[in-house]
């Protein structure tokens, strides 16, 4: 008992001397908003006035993510990619556990939420398509596009139970097909550069065509990226739900 | 008055983070998360950022809390 207050002591120190620096190092930051902030620099400057000669688009935040910086969110996807295969080995969930009776989390879905989910999902899904779609002239893109997708088909998962949705069989693998096409759509896209002979995920500097500013086709491939992240974000999302979704061997539920 | 808002959203964000941690049942810190979120998205979109507000709203909102609740399922916790 001794030696467990003891370490309890200690963390309690190790505390609050964490609290302690982080209190300083919060006094020691810049103000924000002030006209000399160092995030004010020329890398800022850079992005501000080169995205619309480099990218042709109006949303500087979403050129940046798949543009200048889309071999980073080559990254996530791979990251996303990782996720979906720790989990499915972690959870196990092969075809033949699958096919074991199942009782849907969502068996008592009753009127209410039926019928708000069907008035509810086809919004939804445009919505996340239209986000997806127009990320790079608007607010958006596909991480949260893809979210949105994925929202609207664990919704109708969730409410009328798997395989519930038309077209959307009990043990279907179409989130694995879309999860792993919306990679190779990405690697294809990104290798149009090489051929063009610029670095890989290089843009309009190898001579992709730019398109009309402001519309959906501009920015040289980068609607062609935002749909890629936002169909690997759904799927992603999807999967991972069924994988945890899905009732293993011993379940007595 | 847009700052004060904003205060009150701080204000809101403070409490629900502790509530987080002090909460016993798994459901209430899932739906308190989530609520968490809901005003993150808010003051992201006060701070100008819409693009993390969608971000922060159909990821932290909606995707997080699924999948908060389909672990706590699977491993067997109590909601």
């Amino acid at each position: 008992m001794k030696a467990l207050s003891w370490r309890r002591m200690a963390v309690v120190a190790a505390l609050m001397v964490l609290g302690a620096v982080l209190s300083v190092a919060l006094l020691l930051m810049p103000e924000p908003g002030v006209i000399d902030h160092p995030a004010h620099n020329e890398t800022a400057r850079r992005y501000l006035s080169g995205i619309p000669r480099d990218t042709n688009t109006p949303n500087i935040v979403n050129a940046i993510v798949t543009d200048y910086r889309a071999i980073d969110t080559l990254g996530e996807a791979t990251v996303l990619f990782v996720s979906i295969i720790a989990v499915g080995t972690v959870l196990h969930t092969g075809r033949r556990r699958l096919a074991a009776p199942q009782r849907p989390v969502s068996a008592h879905a009753d009127r209410v939420l039926s019928l708000a989910a069907r008035l509810v999902i086809p919004f939804v899904i445009v919505y996340g398509a239209y986000v997806t779609v127009y990320g790079h002239i608007s607010p958006g893109g596909g991480f949260p596009g893809g979210a949105l997708l994925a929202a609207a088909l664990i919704l109708g998962t969730l409410t009328f139970g798997r395989g519930g949705i038309p077209g959307r069989a009990g043990e279907g693998h179409s989130s694995e097909w879309f999860e792993s096409g919306a990679l190779l759509l990405y690697l294809t896209v990104g290798s149009i550069g090489v051929w063009g002979g610029g670095a890989f995920l290089s843009n309009l500097s190898t001579g992709v065509p730019a398109g009309v500013w402001g519309t959906v086709l501009s920015g040289g491939f980068i609607p062609l990226i935002g749909i890629a992240i936002g169909v690997k974000v759904a799927a992603t999302m999807v999967k991972l739900f069924e994988t945890m979704d899905a009732p293993d061997e011993g379940s007595t539920e | 008055m847009i700052p004060i808002v904003s205060a009150g959203l701080v204000v809101f964000l403070v409490v629900c983070a502790a509530a987080i941690a002090f909460v016993r049942s798994a459901i209430a810190a899932i739906v308190l998360f989530a609520a968490y979120s809901a005003v993150m998205s808010v003051l992201w979109l006060l701070l100008n950022a819409p693009d993390v507000a969608m971000t922060e709203a159909a990821i932290g909102v909606g995707v997080n809390t699924v999948l908060f609740v389909a672990v706590v399922r699977r491993v067997g916790g109590t909601l």
